[in-house]
C-alpha cells in the first residue's frame, strides 16, 4: 500500500527538522570548503532558505543527506563568490568530489575537547594568532594587520600551530588508547 | 604534485592565501588523486576542530546571547545591509539575510561569531490576506467581550477590522491590513466602560522546536508594524508588542487570562507612543529569550489609549493599522549549544 503523501506544511516541517539535525554537520563541510570563516553562517542560512523553498520535491523514502548536498555545495559556491579571490572556496567539481571522499567517521567532539589543553602548549603569540582566526573569524591578512606582523609571518605561524595541535592532540588520542 | 606540496596548498587554502596557478593546481590534485582528498580531509579535521573550538570559548566568554534588536528591514535594505556586512569583517557585526516573499521566511539576524539559524516560524494569517475587507476579525461575544483564542494559528482578541488601503495608509505587503476599532473588557473586567486596549492575540505552538529549544540560547521574535493615521491629538495612543512565553498547557493559561499574564516565564515588549499624524508604518520588535521548559507562547499586539480619565468610555481607535505580523525563532548553532 502507498504511504500518504504529506501536505506541504508538513513537507516543509520534515525538511526544516532534518535540516536542524544536521547543522554541525553542514557547518563542518562548509568551514572545510569555505576558507571566509565569517561568511559560514551565510552558507547556512542560505542553504536553509533553500530547502524550505524546495521542500516539496524532497522525497521522504530517500536519503536526507544526499539530497541537501547539491543544495550546500550551490549555496558554498553562491555566496563564496562574494569572498575576496584568495578566499573563495572550490570549484563545484572539486567540492563534489570533495562530499564524495569525506570520512564518515570523525570524532571532531573528542578532538574539540583535547583542543582545550592542547591550544595552553602553543606560544602565546601563536595562541593569539589562533584566537582571533579561529575565534573571532578574522583573516590571516586582518589578524597580521591588527598584530603588525607580516602576512607570509601569520600564514606560518598559522600552519605551524595547526601541526603542532594535531601533534598533541594525536598524542592525547595515543596515551588514551593505550590506556 | 608531491604531498609536501600538496600539504603546503593546502595550508595556504585555510589561510586564505591561495590563487591563480596555485588553486588550479591543488582543485587538479583534488579532482584526480584520492590521496589528496584524503589529506585534504585530515587537515580539513583540524581547521573545522579549531573553528569549533572557536565558537564554543566565544559563547563560554560571555558574548551577546541575543542578537541585536532591530526593526524589520525591507527586502531592499537586507540585501544592501548584507553587501555590508560582509564586506566590513574585522569587528562583530551583525549580518542580516535576506527574505524569501511569499514563503514566509522572514529575516534573519546573525552574529558574525556567534553561530545561529533563523526559523520563520509559522503565524496564522500574520498579513491579515485571508479574510475580506470589513470583516471583524477576532469578533468578541455580541460585541462585548474580548475574545481570546481557543487554538494554536487563530487570531482573536477586541474588535479589529480587516480592511484594504484607505485613508492614505495602503497596507506593508499584500493587498490587506487590520484595523484596531475598539477596546472591549475582558472576560470577569468589572470596569467594562474603561477598557482601554483594543488587543490582539495568537497562540504559537513551539512543541515542534523542542529539541532546540531544550539546547537553550533559543529566542522568539514578534515583529508588527503600526501606523496612526488618526488625527493629531493630546492623548496619545501606545502600540504595543508583546511575547508572552509559558511552559505549562494553554488551556489553563487562557482561562485564567489576563492574570495568568504573570506566570509567563519569559516576555519581550516593544512600545511606541503616537500622538496621531502618523500615516507612515513604524516597525516594533519583540523579543524573548527562551527558557529550556518553554512550551507555547502568545503573541499579543495591542493600541492602548493613555487616556486615564476616571469615568471615561471605552477606548475607540481611529484610524490605528496594523499589518505584516511576522514570529521568528532564532536557534544557536554553535558547540556551546549543544550542536
Amino acid at each position: 500500500m502507498e504511504e500518504p503523501r504529506l501536505t506541504p506544511a508538513q513537507q516543509r516541517d520534515l525538511v526544516q527538522r532534518l535540516f536542524l539535525e544536521r547543522v554541525p554537520e553542514i557547518r563542518r563541510f562548509v568551514t572545510a570548503t569555505l576558507p571566509d570563516l565569517a561568511l559560514v553562517d551565510e552558507v547556512i542560512q542560505q542553504t536553509f532558505k533553500a530547502v524550505t523553498a524546495d521542500a516539496a520535491f524532497y522525497d521522504p523514502t530517500q536519503s536526507f543527506t544526499v539530497w541537501l548536498h547539491p543544495v550546500v555545495r550551490h549555496a558554498v559556491a553562491t555566496v563564496g563568490r562574494r569572498a575576496e579571490p584568495l578566499s573563495q572556496p572550490f570549484s563545484e567539481d572539486v567540492i563534489d568530489s570533495l562530499m564524495a571522499s569525506r570520512p564518515t567517521a570523525t570524532d571532531i567532539g573528542a578532538l574539540r575537547r583535547w583542543l582545550d589543553e592542547c591550544v595552553h602548549v602553543l606560544a602565546p603569540q601563536a595562541r593569539k594568532i589562533v584566537e582571533l582566526r579561529y575565534r573571532k573569524a578574522m583573516k590571516p591578512r586582518e589578524v597580521a594587520k591588527l598584530m603588525g606582523w607580516t602576512n607570509a609571518s601569520v600564514h606560518v605561524a598559522l600552519s605551524r600551530a595547526r601541526a603542532a595541535l594535531r601533534q598533541c592532540v594525536d598524542a592525547k588520542k595515543a596515551a588514551l588508547e593505550a590506556s | 604534485m608531491n604531498e609536501i606540496r600538496i600539504n603546503e596548498l593546502i595550508d595556504r587554502f585555510f589561510n586564505c592565501d591561495l590563487g591563480g596557478a596555485d588553486r588550479a593546481a591543488l582543485e587538479q590534485a583534488l579532482l584526480r588523486s584520492p590521496p589528496a582528498r584524503a589529506l585534504f580531509w585530515e587537515k580539513a579535521e583540524m581547521h573545522e576542530a579549531l573553528r569549533e573550538w572557536g565558537l564554543e570559548h566565544w559563547d563560554r566568554l560571555g558574548q551577546p546571547a541575543v542578537p541585536g534588536r532591530r526593526p524589520l528591514p525591507t527586502a531592499a535594505v537586507l540585501l544592501t545591509s548584507l553587501g555590508r556586512a560582509v564586506r566590513a569583517a574585522t569587528i562583530p557585526l551583525t549580518l542580516v539575510i535576506g527574505s524569501l516573499v511569499g514563503m514566509g521566511v522572514a529575516w534573519a539576524v546573525v552574529s558574525q561569531v556567534r553561530a545561529a539559524l533563523t526559523v520563520p516560524l509559522r503565524l496564522a494569517n500574520g498579513g491579515f490576506e485571508d479574510e475580506p475587507p470589513g470583516s471583524i476579525m477576532a469578533s468578541a461575544e455580541a460585541d462585548r467581550l474580548e475574545q481570546l483564542p481557543k487554538t494554536f494559528a487563530a487570531w482573536g482578541g477586541d474588535r479589529v477590522r480587516v480592511c484594504s488601503a484607505e485613508q492614505g495608509v495602503s497596507p506593508v505587503e499584500g493587498r490587506r491590513m487590520l484595523a484596531f476599532e475598539k477596546a472591549l473588557p475582558g472576560p470577569g473586567d468589572e470596569a467594562v466602560t474603561r477598557a482601554d486596549s483594543c488587543d490582539l492575540f495568537q497562540l504559537v505552538d513551539l512543541a515542534k522546536y523542542r529539541p532546540q529549544i531544550v539546547r537553550g540560547g533559543c529566542v522568539l521574535t514578534a515583529v508588527a508594524h503600526v501606523s496612526d493615521a488618526g488625527p493629531v491629538r493630546p492623548v496619545g495612543t501606545d502600540f504595543v508588542v508583546r511575547v508572552h512565553v509559558f511552559a505549562g498547557e494553554p488551556e489553563s493559561v487562557l482561562a485564567g487570562w489576563p492574570h495568568t499574564r504573570l506566570e509567563a516565564i519569559a516576555t519581550g515588549t516593544e512600545r511606541v507612543t503616537s500622538f496621531g499624524g502618523q500615516a507612515a508604518w513604524r516597525g516594533l520588535t519583540a523579543q524573548a529569550s527562551l527558557p529550556k521548559d518553554a512550551v507555547f507562547a502568545i503573541i499579543q499586539i495591542d493600541a492602548t489609549t493613555i487616556d486615564r480619565t476616571p469615568g471615561r468610555p471605552a477606548a475607540v481607535f481611529d484610524r490605528h493599522y496594523c499589518d505584516d505580523v511576522r514570529l521568528t525563532l532564532t536557534v544557536p548553532t554553535s558547540p556551546a549549544a549543544g550542536y
